[in-house]
């Protein structure tokens, strides 16, 4: 019978084997080159659970050499408890640096929040992605949201937009809003909150989408234009905090947690914690801002 | 490096995996060895391996101790770590012709070339509580084994060996065809090396259908037969044992790398209509249905001894192979995707991670709507938090 | 190409890595020359050294390459160094063109996948081995002008050992997008060691020789 009684106390650089590495680094540059169409990869099991950030893990691990400095958010935090079991996941596998501060990183890999700070040619950044599949809301089979992106049919999300915007009186109808790349693939730009949508288009730097359990990865070049989809007298809005104040820096203009106290009362606080961080230490980093249109 | 107090996550999961040692370890217990869990706890080893889609019985038993039996949590650390090893070899298609057989059934049939042999199964014992076990010492276990022996006639210990295949009954007749289907796709796709893409070929979801997890696959199985499908398939051949794996190595010799038991089912179906097999609860009977133009075979197979999962398998493979939307178990995207066991456990268990972002975007999102509907004071447009739920009026 | 000597020999987790950095910053900003850090690697001849690194950097033995006929020691090379199987120009996932100025392996280039609307990423990785890359003119060379996805407005590139049928063979392949090749150009530079540009399908290239 096979039998292996020997067991493994040690792993690849990494942890993936580089065969797996070198084919999910192929499909990333893939998706590189078709800015928003979602490559299908092997995405190997990780020790990490899917849906927990693998897709991204993925990512961030075929990235990574000694030499890089790696920062991990979750909800826009550091000290967000997955963030910090996938930061020290990779930490131990790669050996590489590790940072809070986001100007200091060359990898970022993040859940649900683009960071408040303006990226730079030399950062990339990782998003974890649940459902890479923009369309699979209004159509539940593979096979058939692959021939609407192929044939560009993307009647039934516009219909949906315009039923939703019925129903909510807006377009947005929450997290995860559906952008059209580069004038050809409308794609999912994770469930990050409106707020952060528009900093994805003509950014500095490299944006890589890794959903895992659904095996894509897509991905938003520097410099490339990225739309919210909107009609042209209902216009995309970000959210807005209109007369509100972050309670531990006094600062506005950046996208606020609501925190409910003892009381029920309601404050607010920024939520990219690196982003507090620094206001409240000034001066105020780079940031990009969108301005609602009226 | 600023105010954050990133320090509290990492000492909460510091303390969350010594709370997970204490609970094991609180009642003081003597632990569990290795040997122990892999030849008493063989079933769920065999399971085990199967979803975790590697055949190591030793690791197995580490990966279920370690998690204090959750089957779950074994395959995942099983596929965790076999996504680190290199696919350095393909083997040959496996023999099952070559298989030294511990047990053999068909329903089809009362009586196949070579016998049926019942072999190890609980299949036929009463699932009555037994308290004797806890009292079972080396002592008693040596006295069962020495009396076993004794029962044994060692000579016809050599007559066992491997056994033609039913199905052979239904090639000879003409009753199935080894050919292909029209347009049949036929690659060998390896789905742990790429993603899959739909229509799959059946070598792929042949594949997946082996790894899924036991009880989901299960509950597909099971609604074909009662109300969600159209067939209701007979074991036509149900084998557990020993078969041996050779590889090819890169100077192109073939090479015996050894045996592994596995689980093969072979389910008689009619080809495409569904009909034409009698129902197992019938079995025993030679089936004289002739009106079947044709069976086909719906195919299961799996690492160790676990029946349910290569029946189902093989009811689950018929099933897929005549599409139809209306059945869950007929569509190759919903079993394919929603079995699979580390994808589905994981992300339903994501669920307990943090939403707040995208939570809070949702409720901003219902706040206008209600400031909206407020402004506009009309009735009719009836949203907040349930309205999906609500919207009975 | 031998004059150019490494200190280390080559490390296929490390240099791998690095070099794969390179090649996605190249291929995200294209136009941009990326210099792939030299490593102790025999090389034959007929592969300059930059087509070589990216070949144990992206090759494996799930991937499929072709070579101009008559580069036998080059295909070789490939093969036993990354295990990566042969196959005709029209099947594979990377194709070598050894020499921009050759002809025939131009009429090469013109067989290769561009994939299926459905998966576009099935289109082939074409590497073409030119004589220099530089963001300043060259004698005898072409200029590059190029916009797109990656490029913040224009970017303008010099490549020398490249015919304008090239760049011809290039835009019909890609004229219907997303269908397409992909293409790293590489040459080993005395000064910068082995360099790649990439021109992903999504580059529109304007040349005119000066």
């Amino acid at each position: 019978m096979i039998e292996n009684l020997k067991f493994q106390d040690s792993f690849n650089y990494a942890y993936i084997d580089e065969f797996t590495k070198k084919e999910i680094r192929r499909k990333t540059l893939k998706a590189v080159c078709i800015p928003g169409y979602q490559v299908p990869y092997s995405s190997p099991e990780m020790p990490i659970s899917r849906g927990w950030g693998t897709g991204g893990l993925h990512l961030t691990l075929s990235l990574v050499g000694p030499d890089d400095v790696l920062k991990v958010i979750d909800q826009g935090s550091d000290a967000s408890v997955n963030a910090c079991n996938l930061r020290l996941f990779v930490k131990e596998m790669a050996q590489c640096a590790l940072t809070f501060d986001t100007a200091a990183a060359t990898i970022i890999q993040s859940r649900h929040r683009v960071p408040e700070e303006i990226l730079t040619e030399n950062q990339i950044l990782v998003l974890q992605v649940p459902q890479p599949e923009i369309l699979r809301g209004v159509e539940r089979h593979e096979a058939k949201t692959r021939m609407m992106h192929a044939e560009a049919d993307y009647a039934k999300i516009w219909v949906t937009l315009y039923e939703a915007y019925v129903r909510n009186g807006h377009l947005r109808s929450g997290a995860g809003h559906p952008i059209m790349v580069n004038g050809r693939y409308v794609a999912t730009p994770s469930p990050i909150p409106g707020w952060d949508v528009p900093n994805l288009s003509m950014a500095r730097c490299l944006y890589l989408f890794g959903a895992g359990r659904e095996k894509r990865i897509h991905c938003i070049p520097p410099f490339t234009p990225v739309k919210p989809l909107e009609f042209e007298d209902i216009r995309f809005k970000v959210e807005e905090f209109v007369g509100i104040k972050c309670q531990m820096s006094g600062q506005d203009k950046a996208f606020m947690d609501q925190i409910y106290a003892e009381d029920f009362s309601r404050y607010f606080v920024i939520n990219d914690s690196n982003f507090l961080d620094k206001v409240r230490q000034g001066p105020r980093p780079p940031q990009k801002l969108f301005t609602n249109p009226e | 490096m600023g105010y954050v107090a990133v320090k509290g996550g990492q000492d909460a999961i510091e303390c969350a995996n010594k709370l997970v040692d204490y609970f094991r370890w609180k009642g003081r217990t003597k632990p569990i060895e290795l040997d122990q869990a892999r030849t008493q706890m063989r079933l769920a080893v065999d399971r085990a391996m199967g979803e975790g889609s590697l055949y190591a019985p030793a690791h197995a038993a580490l990966a279920l101790i370690q998690v204090e039996g959750d089957s779950f949590e074994a395959a995942f650390h099983l596929r965790a770590y076999r996504a680190t090893l290199e696919r350095r070899y393909y083997a040959e298609v496996l023999n099952t012709r070559e298989m030294f057989v511990h047990r053999r059934i068909s329903s089809t049939f009362r009586e196949i070339p070579g016998g049926q042999i019942l072999g190890p199964t609980r299949d036929y014992s009463f699932r009555l509580l037994n308290p004797a076990l806890v009292n079972a010492t080396l002592g008693s276990i040596e006295k069962f084994i020495g009396n076993l022996r004794d029962e044994i006639d060692s000579a016809k210990i050599h007559e066992m060996t491997s056994y033609k295949k039913v199905i052979d009954i239904f090639l000879k007749e003409g009753l199935m065809s080894r050919q292909a289907r029209p347009g049949e796709d036929r690659r060998v796709f390896d789905v742990t090396k790429e993603a899959i893409k739909f229509p799959v070929p059946r070598s792929a979801a042949l594949q997946m259908l082996a790894r899924a997890e036991t009880g989901a696959l299960m509950c597909m199985a099971y609604s074909t037969m009662r109300g969600f499908g159209m067939s209701h398939q007979t074991v036509g051949e149900l084998r557990v044992g020993d078969v041996p794996v050779r590889i090819v190595d890169r100077r192109g010799r073939t090479r015996y790398v050894g045996k592994i038991k596995v689980s093969e089912a072979e389910m008689v179906g009619g080809g495409g209509s569904g009909r034409g097999a009698r129902p197992a609860a019938e079995g025993g009977r030679q089936s004289r249905n002739s009106a079947a133009p044709r069976f086909s075979i719906g195919y299961g197979l799996c690492f160790g001894q676990n029946e349910t999962k290569a029946i189902c398998m093989g009811m689950v493979e018929s099933a897929l192979r005549t599409p139809n939307p209306d059945n869950p178990a007929n569509n190759q995207e919903f079993v394919l995707y929603h079995t699979e066991v580390i994808e589905a456990y994981g992300f339903t268990n994501h669920l307990k991670l943090p939403h707040y972002v995208t939570f809070q975007a949702g409720m901003e999102s219902y706040r206008r709507a209600m400031r909206a509907a407020e402004e506009a004071k009309t009735e009719e447009v009836a949203v907040s938090a349930g309205a999906e739920e609500d919207d009975n009026d | 190409m031998s004059t150019l000597v490494a200190a280390k020999p080559y490390n296929q987790v490390f240099d791998g890595q690095e070099h794969y950095r390179t090649l996605l910053q190249a291929t995200a900003r294209p136009g941009m020359i990326g210099q792939l850090d030299d490593a102790l690697l025999d090389v034959p001849r007929e592969l300059n050294r930059a087509t070589a690194l990216i070949a144990m950097a992206l090759f494996s033995a799930d991937t499929s390459f072709h070579i101009a006929p008559g580069k036998a020691e080059a295909a070789e090379f490939i093969q036993q160094q990354t295990a990566a199987t042969r196959s005709g120009p029209e099947q594979v996932d990377f194709l070598i063109v050894p020499d921009a100025m050759q002809a025939d392996a131009l009429r090469e280039l013109d067989q290769a996948r561009v994939g299926s609307l459905a998966f576009p990423d099935m289109g082939a990785t074409v590497i073409v081995q030119v004589a220099a890359l530089s963001p300043a003119p060259m004698a005898d060379c072409l200029r590059l002008s190029l916009t797109g996805p990656g490029i913040e407005s224009e970017t303008v590139v010099f490549v020398s050992g490249a015919p304008e049928l090239l760049f011809e063979t290039l835009r019909s392949k890609n004229i219907e997008f997303p269908l397409g090749v992909d293409v790293f150009l590489t040459c080993d530079s005395l000064s910068a060691g082995p360099c790649a540009m990439a021109l992903p399908r999504t580059t529109r290239v304007k040349w005119a020789r000066v």
